[in-house]
């Protein structure tokens, strides 16, 4: 095996984080000046990109093609519940956010529910569902008033922990380390697993296959509402495509962090440190000057690149 | 019949890592004989079949064609055909979207080579060969094979091999299972009939009266050697039974002498199974004890799986007929496909089953697991470098021990063995045995299929199966390996060889009226609130507007026709749009030169999906961002215009709208694409690829071919944007991607399956594009159009879904 394969066997994110370390040096030549500053303003920008791309990597895991392209529909439903009814009021947040959480959960649910009994294939029915969440959130933003954010919200999405750490950064990391733990020593991560690698296997070992695919659905939609919530206190605010770009950016953040996209190992180190690798490299052409076009191609290119290297399964 | 050898094997040997699959066989066939090959699970006539037919390299030997020798380096399944060489496996190697005749085009294009009216022509040859072979057969050949049941389908793949142009060898692989009396005596009329016309003929059944009937010379086959060869009229069918059996020990099983045979059984009734029926199960009733080591035996594929599975899995039917208690647990012999987690360690592959036993979140104690995981491991001497070693560097047999010693793990009360040896060396075959005798005295109930009639003898009763029956019940000293070789072949009276079943209805047409219905609805709807709509003019403004989306949904089509999904087919056209109104506005010869150079950059997409093995999905979605920045590097915002000559041609002035006639123009196109010969062919691809790969076509030309007609529709789709508005804006055609992969699917094309339909694609296209229209004569906010698109979508999805589920 080639040393590129054994490392990404051993230490599947390994490459996710020398390509941000080299992508953060890369972006201390192109600014001029190589700071731990930049590194961490970055890094806040990556955390809500992380936090959405987990939810992504646990429906990639389950294998067989799956994916979930709703959840840029459900960020941008969470972030225009939460800034509305939140209005600014901090103790609105007691029952609004489970209830957001709830919804994104529902979400989730109704995805499981169609690809599992329904048997509609992941794509297509996660591309309903956001047609049905856009249509909701087009109903909601009907009768709608100026933005209010909640404090707490606002902390929590802009400020640092001992003027040093951001947040949301710490949030991120704490939820990677959850998920890896999760991975590590409960049933479900592990069944997780096992279902993305050979469902059918899994059901003769006695796991319940659609239980486990379900929960993926409905923990991406959990995350994603998360994320909304976020990314709306962050912005300021919602608007119409909120989410949009984060389908590409979830689904590049999980394969660059070494993640399978034929399923079966979910690396949650590895997708932080994807979505660090790729905020980098935004952050990296823009402040280089790169055009807008030439990002765009750079980004594409990539993807394909680490797909092209990480196929373990070429054809003969 | 004439005394020179079609086809000589000399000293054929092919090993599977310790298996001899074929060991130094060497077998003549003479041009006209008709020659039945026997033998018991396992001898190795598979293999034989393999290697004649160019699938399989043996390893030595020499394989011998009209007294030349042939290189058995490049001897693959094109150049056997090429020989004359048809093979008719047991899996049926047909692509059930495609209809009967279009199915024997796949495999007999080089006779059609040239020829204009194929279709009538292969039609004429499909029904003649079906009526030369099975006379009254009723099968309609312009019937989708997907409708035709199991029975009929074996006889279109057994015609099909017959009516090969240049035939001269012609291999069944039990080719009587499905199908009916009255059509069996007729394939044995044509055979003998081809053998009359100098057409050599391999014939493999279980059958043993079937063989001795029509073979005029009998091979049997034993642990990959040839042991008897004889006429037919020197042997019966008791003989045979004793040649397929083992007389003479060769491996040093004799002396493992069945010294105690699991007899501990107790009580407790862990498995009871009443009137079991259902999935080619007929009907059994059986009780089984904990500390009983019961047997499973019979020739492969005689409902002993089914059994098995019926047992673990009880639901649905069979919920009420099999009564089941305590912890089950299921080891199966097909390691790669339901058995091992390929990514995993040794340890991993074993702990899953006792991470089972926890609540879902709970707090997994890695200790002790570790510990009861290295006691099996050490226990079954497993042969790894570690226990952490990745499952896959263990040999085959060792991966077995794997999944044997996660049986055992788990402390199930049953634990069902599904061919667990297969492929193992005796060693770890005798570890595994006494495994097996060690649970059974523990009480515990062990369940054991073995294609091995030998192993069998460890068990305390063995079950006989034959056409989902249990045909024999053999207890205690009874059981032995001859006497079971015996059992499995009787039961003949058994075969409820119903009538061939009756054709299900074609579903295909009406599956564009729900699309064609939304479509109207939508027109109509925009006619009553505007009446400008209900006019020529009305029309061909709508229509207009619809081509891009038009262009780009069929675009889709192609991609999808392949079971594969394009994400960039919007970003695609986008850059189209704008490299018209850039580049090719200020210069022709480079616009196209670019345009061009997509379409091959396009190809090369398809052609790493298929060396990379990567799914389409995500390439294509990288893709979308590589086409959407070269756009935006052309053009950062709107604007550019739109070459002259562009323009006129989108406004001509004819007697019809001129929309209506592109999209009469591309929806005749994608028809007759599909409706070509290779347009047949890429539809072949989308729903079977080995099986059409293995009739000589190339996956590889296919993909590509496949891919750049894509991108071709999608570029006239970008040229009428470009014509329409007179300038670009690489941002307005992201929204079409996913509006295609809706299109298409509403259309009543299928996602996999190769099942597309061009019309249904335009149709689907049209609907979504006139909400935009709809939407405003609604005085609605724009924004809602993707709602509405939305909508639609998934009412059309649902309302074909709840038509399935009701069929």
């Amino acid at each position: 095996m080639s040393i590129y394969a054994r490392s990404i066997t051993k230490y599947p994110w390994i490459w996710a984080v020398i390509g941000a370390f080299f992508m953060w040096l890369l972006l201390g030549i192109f600014a001029g000046s190589l700071s731990l500053e930049s590194l961490v303003t970055v890094a806040t920008t990556a955390s809500f990109l992380a936090i959405v791309a987990m939810g992504q990597m646990l429906v990639i895991t389950t294998g067989e093609g799956a994916i979930d392209l709703s959840i840029p529909s459900i960020i941008t439903l969470s972030a225009f519940l939460s800034t509305g009814f939140i209005n600014g009021n901090n103790f609105n947040l007691l029952y609004v956010i489970p209830i957001v959480l709830g919804i994104g959960a529902f979400i989730g649910l109704l995805n499981a529910l169609s690809v599992l009994y329904l048997k509609i294939p992941p794509i297509i029915a996660t591309l309903g569902m956001g047609y049905i969440v856009t249509t909701a959130i087009l109903l909601y933003n009907k009768g709608f008033r100026a933005f209010t954010l909640a404090s707490i919200l606002l902390h929590l999405s802009r400020d640092r922990l001992f003027g040093a750490f951001p947040v949301i950064v710490l949030l991120a990391l704490g939820l990677v380390v959850l998920l890896q733990l999760m991975f590590v020593y409960t049933k479900f991560g592990k069944s997780l697993m096992a279902v993305g690698q050979n469902a059918e296997a899994a059901s003769l070992v006695g796991i319940n296959v659609n239980l486990i695919r379900a929960i993926a659905y409905i923990m991406s939609g959990v995350f994603a509402a998360f994320g909304g919530i976020m990314i709306a206190a962050r912005v300021g605010g919602a608007f119409l495509g909120l989410g949009d770009p984060y389908l590409m950016q979830t689904v590049a953040s999980v394969v660059v962090g070494g993640t399978l996209i034929s399923g079966g190992k979910a690396v949650p180190i590895g997708t932080f440190f994807g979505s660090l690798f790729l905020i980098l490299l935004v952050t990296a052409m823009q402040v280089a000057g790169m055009k807008i076009g030439g990002q765009y191609i750079v980004t594409g290119l990539l993807i394909i690149l680490v797909l092209f290297f990480a196929a373990n399964r070429a054809r003969q | 019949m004439t005394d020179e050898c079609l086809f000589e094997l000399r000293s054929i040997s092919k090993s599977y890592g310790a298996t001899k699959a074929l060991d130094k066989i060497s077998v003549d066939i003479h041009p006209g004989e008709i020659v039945g090959l026997i033998g018991a699970n396992g001898a190795g006539k598979s293999t034989l079949t393999r290697v004649i037919s160019g699938v399989t390299v043996p390893d030595t030997g020499e394989l011998i064609h009209l007294g030349k020798s042939i290189q058995l380096g490049t001897f693959n399944p094109a150049a056997a055909s090429r020989l004359g060489v048809q093979v008719v496996y047991q899996e049926l190697s047909l692509c059930t979207n495609l209809t009967v005749y279009e199915n024997f085009f796949i495999d007999q294009y080089s006779s059609l080579k040239g020829v204009r009216n194929w279709r009538k022509r292969i039609f004429d040859r499909t029904l003649e060969a079906l009526d030369e072979i099975f006379p009254e057969h009723g099968i309609d050949p312009s019937n989708r094979l997907g409708e035709l049941p199991l029975s009929r389908r074996q006889m279109v793949e057994i015609a099909r091999a017959a009516s090969m142009r240049g035939l001269k060898l012609l291999i069944l692989d039990e080719p009587t299972s499905s199908l009916g009396t009255t059509e069996t005596k007729q394939l044995m009329k044509h055979l003998r009939s081809l053998a009359g016309r100098d057409v050599s003929i391999i014939f493999i059944s279980h059958r043993l009266g079937e063989i001795i009937d029509i073979a005029d010379r009998i091979v049997v086959m034993r642990n990959g050697k040839k042991v008897w060869e004889g006429a037919n009229r020197d042997i019966n069918q008791l003989s045979l039974v004793k040649w397929m059996t083992d007389e003479k020990n060769e491996e040093s099983q004799q002396d493992l002498t069945i010294t105690k045979r699991a007899n501990n059984y107790n009580d407790n009734i862990f498995v009871r199974t009443n009137n079991l029926t259902g999935n080619g199960l007929g009907g059994l009733s059986t009780e089984l004890h904990g500390g009983e080591l019961v047997g499973i035996a019979g020739l492969d594929g005689n409902g002993q799986r089914e059994f098995l599975k019926a047992l673990f899995y009880t639901r649905g039917k069979s919920a009420g007929m099999v009564e089941k208690s305590g912890q089950m647990c299921y080891v199966t012999g097909d390691r790669k496909k339901e058995g091992i987690f390929p990514l995993w360690s040794i340890e991993d592959n074993m702990s899953i089953v006792e991470v089972n036993k926890s609540p879902l979140f709970g707090f997994l104690d890695l200790r002790t697991l570790a510990l009861k995981v290295t006691l099996w491991y050490k226990n079954l001497e497993i042969k790894a470098e570690t226990i952490k070693s990745p499952i896959l560097s263990l040999s085959g047999g060792n991966q077995q021990k794997v999944l044997v010693a996660r049986a055992f793990l788990s402390e199930a009360d049953v634990i069902i063995l599904d061919d667990p040896t297969k492929g193992v060396d005796i060693g770890t075959k005798r570890q595994m045995y006494t495994l097996f005798r060690e649970a059974a005295e523990k009480g515990k109930l062990v369940i054991w299929y073995s294609t091995d009639d030998e192993e069998l003898e460890y068990c305390s009763r063995v079950l006989v199966f034959r056409y989902g029956q249990i045909v024999e019940e053999l207890n205690g000293h009874e059981i032995s390996k001859n006497q079971i070789i015996e059992a499995s072949f009787q039961g003949e009276d058994l075969l409820v060889r119903s009538e061939t079943a009756k054709t299900k209805k074609p579903r295909s047409q009406s599956s564009i009226i729900i699309p064609l219905t939304a479509m109207l609805t939508v027109f109509i709807a925009s006619g009553i609130l505007q009446n400008g709509v209900f006019s020529r003019f009305g029309i061909d403004l709508l229509l207009s507007g619809s081509l891009p989306l038009i262009f780009a949904a069929m675009a889709q089509m192609f991609i999808i026709g392949l079971s594969h999904i394009d994400l960039s087919v919007g970003a695609y056209m986008g850059l189209i749009n704008v490299l018209c109104a850039t580049v090719l506005q200020q210069n022709t010869g480079l616009g196209f030169a670019l345009i061009a150079a997509t379409v091959i950059v396009y190809g090369v997409m398809g052609s790493i999906i298929y060396f990379r093995n990567i799914p389409s999905v995500v390439v294509t979605m990288g893709m979308s961002f590589v086409w959407t920045g070269i756009a935006y590097s052309l053009q950062e915002k709107p604007g550019g215009k739109a070459p002259e000559w562009l323009v006129r041609i989108f406004s001509l002035n004819l007697p019809v709208p001129q929309s209506i006639l592109i999209v009469l123009v591309a929806g005749l196109a994608g028809f007759l694409f599909y409706r070509s010969k290779y347009g047949t062919v890429l539809r072949g691809f989308g729903n079977n690829p080995s099986a059409v790969e293995r009739s000589g076509w190339s996956t590889l030309k296919a993909f590509v071919t496949g891919y750049v007609i894509a991108s071709i529709f999608a570029i006239i789709g970008g040229f009428i944007i470009t014509a329409l508005t007179g300038a670009s804006d690489a941002n307005s055609t992201t929204s079409y991607t996913l509006l295609t992969v809706a299109a298409v699917v509403m259309g009543g094309s299928e996602l996999v399956g190769g099942i597309v339909s061009p019309l249904g694609t335009i149709v689907g296209a049209i609907t979504l594009s006139l909400v935009g229209a709809l939407l405003g004569f609604m005085r609605l906010n724009s924004s809602y159009v993707t709602a509405v698109q939305g909508l639609i979508f998934i009412t059309i999805l649902a309302s074909r879904l709840l038509r399935k589920v009701k069929i």
